[in-house]
C-alpha cells in the first residue's frame, strides 16, 4: 500500500499532521538539508512528537571535505535516534554508515540521479534500502523501476520542484555588481519563454532555484495500483492552509484538473539532430 | 609520458582534434562516442573512429578515455553492454562514467577496463573517494567546487587518483544538479542536452514581484576557469591529471591551450619554476572568447568571477592559418588561410616544442600569383619565411 511522507513546514505543522492519516515525515537536519522547510538539530529532532509515525532525516546537500568530521559526529548521533532512515545525497554518508557500522537505513536521494532500475539495483546490492526517484522521470518510469527492483521506492508528487543548486551566491553577486542592497531573502526570476516566475534564494551561501509546484494527484491511482511504496509531499515555501488542502486531496484521492505535472507524463529529449528532432 | 609525471588531458570530438591535441602535447585525450555522452550534440566519434584514435594514441604511448557519462533512463540502457564491449575491444584506456550502473555492466562484460568517475557525481570529499576506490574506480574527477585545501586533504586521506579541471567553461550549478535546461527547453541536461540556460539574462523581481530595475539584467553566467598560474602547486599536490574542457572547441583553441599547458608543465618539471607565466596567460586570454578566472581554487568565487555582459564575448580573429608544408628551396610557408591578414603584417608562428617567433609578411602568393591581402578562408597560399616550419604549426596575430 502506498504511504504518504510529508516534509512539514514547521514544528507546529507537525502537530496538525500528527492527527492526519499520513504515514510519516521527512525532516531536514540543520546545516545539512536543502529544499526543505523544517531543518532541526538532532536534539530537537529527538524531542519531536510524531505520534508513532515514520521519521526520515534528509541529508541532501553536497558535503565538502572539511565537513566530514562533523558529518561523522552527526551520523553517530542520528544512529542513536529511533528513526526510520536517512535520505542521502553525498556518497560519503554511505561510506561512513558502512565503515562505522552505524546501521542506518539509507535511502538513495542523489537529487536528479536516481533515474533507472539498474542504478537502483546497484545501490540495493550495497545494502541501500530505498530510493527517492528523480523528479525528471515519468510515472511509467516510476512503475518500471518499482517492478525491476526490490527497493523501497519513493516518488516526489507534490511541492516546488528543485531545479538548480549552485555553490555561488548568485543574488549577492548580482546586487554587488549593480551596486544595490540585497533586501529580500527570496526573489523571482522571470523567464519570458515559459512566461513564468521562478523562486530564487540563497541558503548556506549557496543559491537555489525552484520550478513550478508539481502536483501528481491525478496519477495517484496509477501509483497506488503499481505498489509504489511512498509518495512525498513537500511543504517548502507552501502556505500551511494550501498544503493541508492538497494533503486532504491526497488522503481522499480527489482529482484536480488544474495542476502542473512536470515530467510525470512528458518525455524530455536530449539529442537534438540537425532537423531539430530528437 | 614519464612515469608519475602529471597528465595533460585534452578534449576532442573528432579524430582530427585527437591528432591535434596529441601533436601539441596532450598525454591523453577524452572524447565521446555517438551515444551515452554528455555532449550529445558534439560531432563525437563512431566506435570505428574510437578504435582508430586508440591505435593512433598507443603508437605515441598516449591514452584515450571515452565518456559514457549520461545519467541513464531505463530506455537508454539498451545497447550499453555491447557498446562497452566494443570500447574494450577498441582498447580504450578508460571510460568515464557518472551513473553507477555502468560499473556493474563494465565489470560483467569488460572486467579489465579502467573506470573513471565523472565530475557529474560531484565528489568533494575523501570518504566518497574511498567508496569509489573500493568499487574499483581508478580515478575520480573532482567537483569543480573543490578548493586547494579540499583537494590536498582528499589526496592525503584517500588512495584515489585525482583529476581536476584546469581550463575552460564550467557549470554555474553543481554538476548534475542543474535542471534548468529540462524545465525551460525540455532538453535533459544530464543526458547531454544542456541548452546552457545559465548564460541567459533574466528579469529579477523582489518578493513582492516588483521588478529590480537596472541596466544590467540578472545573469548567473560565470567566467571560464583557468588554473594556469597554479600549475606548480597542482603538480606538487600529487594530482594525477589536469583536464582541459572543450570538446566542441576549435583546433586553434585546443592547439593553443594544450601548447601552453605543455610548456608550463614541462618547464616546471625541468627547472622547478615557470619564467614567462604572464606571456602564457596572455596566450590563453587571446585564444578564448570569454574571460577566465581561478574560480574555487583559492577562495569562494564572488562577483568578479561572474559574467554580467555579453559585450565581453568576442569573436576570435587571431587564428590566421595552418602550415601545410615548407618549401625549402624558395623558403616559403605553404599554408591554409583562416582569417584576414595582409602584406606588411607581422604574424606569430607557434608549434609543439618550439619557441614561437614573429615573421613579417613580405608577400603573399596564391595559385594566381602575388596578392596583397589574404581574405579567403581555406585558400592555399604562400608567404616567405627563413625559418623552417613544420606541418600543422599555426600562424596567428602577433601580440
Amino acid at each position: 500500500m502506498t504511504k504518504i511522507l510529508v516534509q512539514p513546514i514547521n514544528k507546529k505543522h507537525i502537530k496538525y499532521l500528527n492527527n492526519t492519516s499520513i504515514d510519516g515525515y521527512i525532516i531536514g537536519l540543520k546545516n545539512y538539508s536543502i529544499f526543505q522547510s523544517l531543518k532541526l538539530s538532532i536534539k530537537d529532532i529527538n524531542k519531536l512528537n510524531i505520534n508513532n509515525k515514520k521519521l526520515y532525516i534528509s541529508i541532501n546537500k553536497p558535503i565538502y571535505n572539511n565537513e566530514i568530521d562533523d558529518t561523522k559526529k552527526q551520523l553517530i548521533e542520528i544512529s542513536k535516534l529511533n528513526i526510520t532512515g536517512v535520505l542521502f545525497e553525498d556518497i560519503s554518508i554511505y561510506n561512513i554508515n558502512k565503515n562505522m557500522n552505524l546501521k542506518l537505513n539509507l535511502i538513495w536521494n542523489q537529487m536528479h540521479l536516481p533515474t533507472n532500475s539498474l542504478s537502483c539495483s546497484y545501490w540495493n546490492n550495497k545494502g541501500i534500502k530505498g530510493a527517492l526517484l528523480s523528479t525528471e522521470l515519468m510515472v511509467d518510469d516510476f512503475i518500471k523501476i518499482k517492478k525491476d527492483t526490490n527497493m523501497i521506492i519513493m516518488v516526489y508528487l507534490y511541492g516546488y520542484i528543485p531545479m538548480f543548486e549552485s555553490s555561488r551566491t548568485l543574488l549577492t553577486n548580482y546586487f554587488k555588481y549593480i551596486k544595490r542592497f540585497k533586501l529580500n531573502k527570496l526573489y523571482y526570476l522571470y523567464e519570458k519563454v515559459t512566461n513564468k516566475y521562478y523562486k530564487i534564494y540563497e541558503e548556506y551561501n549557496n543559491t537555489y532555484i525552484l520550478g513550478d509546484i508539481l502536483n501528481g494527484i491525478n496519477y495517484l491511482d496509477k501509483i497506488k495500483s503499481n505498489n509504489i511504496d511512498y509518495i512525498v509531499l513537500n511543504g517548502v515555501f507552501i502556505k500551511e492552509k494550501e498544503f493541508n488542502r492538497v494533503l486532504n486531496d491526497y488522503i481522499n484521492n480527489k482529482k484536480d484538473d488544474n495542476v502542473y505535472t512536470g515530467f510525470l507524463n512528458k518525455e524530455s529529449i536530449f539529442k537534438v539532430k540537425k532537423d531539430g528532432k530528437k | 609520458m614519464e612515469k608519475n609525471k602529471i597528465e595533460l588531458l585534452a578534449p576532442a570530438d573528432t579524430l582530427e582534434k585527437v591528432k591535434w591535441a596529441f601533436y601539441y602535447g596532450a598525454d591523453a585525450v577524452y572524447l565521446g562516442g555517438q551515444d551515452y555522452s554528455l555532449r550529445a550534440n558534439a560531432e563525437n566519434l563512431s566506435v570505428k573512429e574510437i578504435k582508430e584514435a586508440c591505435s593512433y594514441a598507443h603508437k605515441l604511448n598516449k591514452k584515450i578515455y571515452v565518456t559514457v557519462n549520461i545519467v541513464f533512463h531505463n530506455e537508454d540502457i539498451k545497447g550499453l553492454e555491447q557498446y562497452i564491449k566494443e570500447l574494450n575491444d577498441a582498447k580504450v584506456d578508460a571510460i568515464i562514467l557518472s551513473d553507477p550502473l555502468v560499473i556493474d555492466i563494465a565489470k560483467k562484460v569488460a572486467p579489465n577496463l579502467n573506470l573513471f568517475l565523472s565530475t557529474q557525481q560531484n565528489t568533494l570529499n575523501y570518504e566518497a573517494c574511498n567508496y569509489w576506490y573500493n568499487e574499483g574506480i581508478k580515478r575520480v574527477i573532482l567537483g569543480r567546487e573543490a578548493s586547494k585545501e579540499n583537494i590536498e586533504s582528499i589526496i592525503k586521506n584517500s588512495k584515489m587518483n585525482i583529476e581536476i579541471f584546469v581550463q575552460g567553461a564550467m557549470c554555474v550549478g553543481y554538476s548534475g544538479r542543474c535542471m534548468l535546461s529540462n524545465y525551460f527547453t525540455n532538453r535533459d541536461s544530464n543526458r547531454g542536452g544542456c541548452s546552457q540556460i545559465c548564460r541567459w539574462n533574466f528579469d529579477l523581481y523582489n518578493k513582492n514581484k516588483k521588478k529590480i530595475k537596472s541596466k544590467q539584467r540578472f545573469s548567473m553566467a560565470v567566467k571560464d576557469l583557468t588554473l594556469l598560474p597554479h600549475i606548480p602547486e597542482l603538480i606538487d599536490m600529487g594530482i594525477v591529471s589536469l583536464k582541459v574542457e572543450g570538446r566542441m572547441r576549435s583546433i586553434y583553441y585546443i592547439a593553443t591551450i594544450i601548447n601552453v599547458y605543455r610548456k608550463v608543465i614541462d618547464e616546471y618539471y625541468e627547472t622547478g619554476k615557470v619564467e614567462e607565466l604572464n606571456k602564457y596567460e596572455k596566450e590563453l586570454v587571446r585564444c578564448a572568447n570569454r574571460e577566465s578566472a581561478v574560480q574555487y581554487f583559492i577562495k569562494k568565487p564572488g562577483v568578479n568571477e561572474q559574467y554580467y555582459s555579453n559585450d565581453d564575448l568576442s569573436s576570435n580573429k587571431d587564428f590566421l592559418g595552418v602550415v601545410l608544408d615548407y618549401d625549402k628551396k624558395n623558403k616559403e610557408i605553404i599554408l591554409e588561410q583562416r582569417n584576414y591578414f595582409k602584406v606588411g603584417d607581422i604574424i606569430n608562428i607557434f608549434g609543439p616544442g618550439i619557441k614561437d617567433f614573429d615573421v613579417k609578411v613580405e608577400y603573399i602568393k596564391n595559385a594566381n600569383g602575388i596578392i596583397d591581402i589574404a581574405r579567403h578562408p581555406k585558400e592555399i597560399i604562400r608567404i616567405p619565411c627563413n625559418i623552417e616550419v613544420k606541418k600543422d604549426y599555426i600562424l596567428r596575430v602577433k601580440f
